[in-house]
């Protein structure tokens, strides 16, 4: 924690440095500004952009219009804001992982260093079955992965997705299979597994805390570093209780605003974040209704927490055969 | 017996909450801006909900709310707009709606069929509500059958169907054009080992063809190119009938329309399934069940009715499961949905326990955003029918700039306003050999979710196909989409009335003789 | 329509076995484990085989029909382009295609829309004989209209819908 605040100080001097140098100018947009969601309205994406909005017009004094292009893993969207003229007015979104593998998937020609990162939310994904499975409790789980694999159907939104980078690290770190279910997106996911069609979803908490709320789902671990406390329902304990050395960090969603972004747009977008955005009152009761963390974090900050988690995807993507290109090839060594 | 007065008290005092000027002024634009975005051939109730989500942050949670779901009610019924006066179905839910809709007003009969596509709307939306309000939590549940089995099927069967509507003296160019749609649909990054299929290396592509370049296209631009194709002379009567909704044609079809309604209502509870499918599946029950079958596609007052009571009753359809499991019935309501959370709100499992008032502040809603369509719809018909009296060579090139700007709404691409003029060109050729747009479109529609479930279903069975055709609602459902394959194809319907004679005489003669 | 079914009956076929050749040749991912029947080129193979037959039967039926004799001369296609509908449909696509695949994106919208209209108003309502005066009216009245709705056409996507235009 203390070397969290020291990592925030430093961020603050050297950014209030540069200011000071470069004697930037406030950015004042004078036309709406798009933000690309790269997934459909409604999802998790939409919805942890959506929930800054009010914030970031009120800050900047002009329209910010949300506009859905969802299809490719969230790489047309991501496309048409590279495609689009680099002024400041058209920014990216999504998941900072997603961001961080077009260039694995081979789907788009762009890393995440050429990206300023403003995140605003964590999420934790979470091992979840049905209420009639007969499974106990996540040892079981691991046990059923490794002896009887085709039992356990997992649902997933997809590759790539959260729930599968969660399943992929689990199945790394315990070894086993499991039988890969994908559906359009997180919600069918984790509805079918409510249905009953699939035993078990290891999808983003947001997706699926209503259901965990009504008895609908039971949780059994949480890809979180530390035990998961849900509002309504109890505590989820930490799949490193079983697993020590499983990949646990959290999904964190944000807008993207490219590099070549001018300068003080970028300065004000730092002010915008340290200012409102981590104090956003509108923010902070989104995340405790969705079960998510409170995230405001951006530049050298935002990408140490961003770093680890879009290696671990690569590698996971690696390994299960879905990658174009090696990781380490783009500088992404082994964890 | 108390719990439905208890109920009924909540409702009533949801209305009483709001009577009040603002929120009766909220109501008026908002459904006034669903109108128009719904009879905007490209802008969708999906997209309109989207951009007002964005600009009704600042009010307060039930406000928001209530216009988003005023939008959303408008936009599905504003679409019944073009499709009568143009032929052009404003949202994917109005196709259906075109068949007897653009009929009708080119018989003169414009207003009544206005007319009779607002009573149908607004009588849809009522009798959707009355489930909503009724046994919301009991049907929610309903929504958790329809299982990757029960989708593959529900596909085909849209398709069939629709194929079959449209196409009445040939059903086979309707199955084309909507296998067509089918393949239109696989082109993209498929849903499950996300491979690029027939994308020739485009990331443009990656995402498949977007199905509202593609409806417009095909219905607005093929329009346009037909009608500047027609002699001069042909041109809609002027209309001669009145503008109101006759009670008469309401009374005279009071079973179609609740039929119609329950079925919109049903189909909307089935997650992923929308407006269009409530429509054709009402459609196609009313058509079978009509006393006046032959008139169906030709001006159709009953066909029309079912078209419209069917689609707008999917709206309150898809807000019981969004409220009750949180589950969105459809696209729009998905988007509704999230607009909930981002206010707060907390539908789900739980919300009959912890928040009973706002289900029936909900209802509200729907019964003010109907209440609405029903005033739109008699004061603007009037003005909208003047439409009809614009000449063709200045009505066709705005609504041709529409279609073009409406394609590239909803994702600023100009990728799909080349889309949009593709379509345009294909529909067009198809068009004039008789073959219908809307199964295409539909197919379009279907496509992913046909694929998606189908492979879903086999790795979930290990390649084992029974329980598609052994799970009781996909044997309903094969059972209606074969029989009405076969039934439509003549040399097929002889052989299986031979076949039945056969078995017949065989059973009754020798057989009877042996045993006496 | 049987010489028309003919030809679309051949064009589904020839469709239908690419679509097919094309399905067979998607990869299986065997390395992948995944289940031979969730393999991508499913489902494209199985809408390929529908089509085969629709498109089967279709050229069958229209042989019966006499479809296949096509009978094509010059004549024939002359009047074909002589018919003065089809030339006005070919005026509407190309004007058409013109504005919305050229004419946006590389003229301000307003501009580009109100041009397309004014045209398309005045050629289509343009005759030979007409008075100067009438003519006078007539490219009036268009500049007026391609005014009037590129305007409102403008302003309700740009303010109301947020769309910002190409």
């Amino acid at each position: 924690m203390g070397r969290k605040i020291f990592v925030t100080a430093l961020v603050m001097a050297i950014v209030s440095l540069c200011w000071g140098l470069t004697q930037a100018q406030e950015w004042k947009p004078t036309k709406p500004i798009r933000i690309i969601v790269p997934w459909g309205a409604g999802g998790s994406t939409d919805q942890a952009v959506r929930s800054i909005v009010a914030d970031l017009e009120e800050a900047l004094g002009q329209k910010v219009v949300v506009v859905n292009q969802p299809g490719g893993g969230g790489a047309i969207g991501t496309k048409s804001v590279l495609d689009a003229p680099c002024d400041g007015y058209t920014w990216a979104s999504g998941a900072v992982k997603d961001l961080g593998i077009y260039i694995i998937t081979g789907t788009l020609n762009t890393k995440v260093q050429d990206w300023h990162i403003y995140l605003n939310s964590a999420n934790a994904t979470l091992v979840s079955v049905n209420p009639n499975a007969p499974i106990k409790d996540f040892a079981e789980f691991l046990d059923l992965m490794k002896k009887d694999p085709k039992k356990i159907s997992v649902g997933i939104a997809g590759i790539p997705s959260a729930g599968h980078s969660a399943i992929e690290a689990i199945k790394r770190a315990n070894g086993g299979d499991y039988k890969l279910v994908s559906y359009d997106g997180g919600a069918p996911a984790v509805i079918a597994t409510v249905a009953g069609e699939t035993m078990a979803t290891t999808q983003l908490l947001s997706e699926q805390i209503e259901m965990i709320r009504g008895k609908k789902l039971r949780p059994l671990a949480a890809l979180a570093p530390d035990d998961l406390i849900i509002e309504g329902f109890g505590t989820v304990p930490s799949a490193t209780r079983w697993l020590p050395k499983v990949a646990a960090d959290p999904i964190y969603f944000g807008i993207w605003i490219p590099k070549c972004a001018p300068k003080e747009v970028v300065e004000t977008m730092n002010r915008v974040w340290r200012e409102k955005v981590a104090n956003s009152k509108s923010l902070k009761e989104f995340a405790r209704l969705r079960g998510q963390i409170v995230a405001p974090y951006y530049g050298e900050e935002a990408f140490k927490k961003a770093w680890p988690t879009i290696v671990n995807a690569a590698w996971g993507l690696y390994d299960g055969g879905k990658a174009k290109v090696k990781p380490d090839e783009v500088g992404m060594p082994r964890p | 017996m108390t719990g439905l007065i208890d109920n009924l008290a909540r409702f009533l005092s949801a209305i009483g909450g709001f009577t009040t000027p603002l929120a009766l002024f909220h109501m008026a634009w908002s459904t006034l801006l669903g109108i128009m975005i719904g009879a905007l051939p490209g802008l969708t109730a999906t997209m309109g909900i989207a951009l007002i989500t964005t600009l009704t942050y600042k009010l307060s949670a039930d406000l928001a709310i209530l216009v988003l779901i005023c939008v959303y009610v408008g936009a599905i019924y504003g679409g019944s707009r073009t499709a009568i006066l143009i032929n052009i179905p404003g949202t994917p839910a109005n196709a259906a709606t075109t068949l007897d809709g653009f009929p009708l007003a080119m018989q003169g009969l414009a207003g009544r069929a206005m007319g009779v596509a607002t009573s149908g709307s607004v009588l849809g939306s009522f009798i959707g509500m009355f489930f909503l309000a009724t046994i919301a939590p009991l049907l929610g549940n309903y929504a958790l059958k329809f299982q990757s089995f029960e989708f593959f099927w529900l596909a085909i069967f849209g398709i069939v169907i629709s194929g079959h509507l449209t196409a009445l003296e040939d059903p086979i160019k309707g199955w084309i054009a909507g296998f067509l749609g089918l393949l239109v649909a696989m082109v993209g990054q498929e849903g499950i080992h996300a491979y690029e299929r027939f994308t020739y290396g485009k990331t443009e592509l990656l995402g498949g063809f977007a199905l509202i370049p593609a409806m417009v296209g095909a219905f607005g631009f093929a329009e346009v190119l037909s009608v500047m194709q027609n002699p001069p002379a042909e041109k809609a009567e002027s209309p001669r009938d009145s503008i109101i909704p006759k009670l008469a044609d309401v009374l005279r079809y009071w079973r179609t329309i609740i039929r119609s309604g329950l079925i919109g209502t049903l189909i909307g509870i089935i997650p992923g399934v929308g407006e269009d499918i409530g429509a054709w599946v009402s459609y196609a029950a009313a058509r079978r069940k009509s006393k006046e079958r032959e008139k169906f596609g030709k001006g159709s007052i009953e066909g029309l009715m079912a078209a419209e009571t069917g689609n707008n009753a999917v709206v309150p359809g898809a807000i019981i499961p969004a409220l009750t499991l949180a589950i969105p019935g459809s696209a729009p309501a998905a988007v509704l949905l999230a607009a909930m959370f981002i206010h707060g709100l907390r539908p789900g499992p739980l919300i009959m326990v912890e928040s009973p008032q706002f289900v029936y502040q909900v209802v509200a809603m729907v019964f003010f955003a109907t209440l609405a369509i029903l005033i739109y719809g008699v004061g603007l018909s009037k003005l909208l029918l003047k439409v009809l009296a614009i000449p063709r060579t200045r009505l066709m090139p705005v609504v041709f700039v529409l279609c073009a700007i409406g394609s590239y709404a909803i994702t600023n691409r100009t990728f799909d306003i080349w889309v949009m003029i593709g379509f345009g060109i294909i529909g067009y050729i198809l068009r004039k050999m008789k073959y219908p747009m809307a199964p295409l479109v539909l197919g379009i529609i279907l496509g992913d979710l046909m694929d998606k479930n189908l492979r879903r279903g086999l790795v979930l069975t290990d390649g084992d196909l029974t329980p598609f055709f052994t799970r009781p609602i996909c044997v309903v459902l094969w059972l209606i989409t074969f029989s009405s394959i076969i039934l439509s194809i003549d040399p097929l319907r002889h052989l299986l009335r031979e076949v039945l004679r056969l078995v017949w005489s065989k059973s009754r003669g020798p057989f009877y003789r042996r045993t006496a | 329509m049987a010489r028309a079914d003919f030809i679309t009956g051949l064009a589904l076929i020839f469709l239908s076995l690419y679509v097919i050749i094309e399905s067979w040749q998607m990869p299986r991912l065997e390395h992948l484990k995944v289940h031979p029947l969730s393999v991508p080129g499913v489902v494209p193979a199985f809408i390929g085989m529908v089509l085969l037959l629709f498109g089967t039967v279709l050229t069958i039926r229209s042989i019966r029909r006499g479809g296949h004799r096509l009978r094509l001369t010059e004549e024939g296609l002359r009047r074909l382009y002589q018919d003065p509908g089809n030339q006005r449909l070919l005026l509407t696509a190309i004007l058409s295609i013109g504005y919305a695949g050229f004419l946006i994106g590389n003229l301000p919208y307003g501009l580009a829309t109100g041009l397309f209209i004014f045209v398309f108003v005045l050629l289509f309502e343009w005759e030979p004989g007409m008075s100067s005066a009438k003519r006078r009216r007539g490219v009036m009245t268009a500049a007026l209209i391609a005014t009037l709705s590129s305007a409102a056409i403008t302003l309700v996507f740009e303010r109301l819908f947020l769309v910002s235009l190409p």
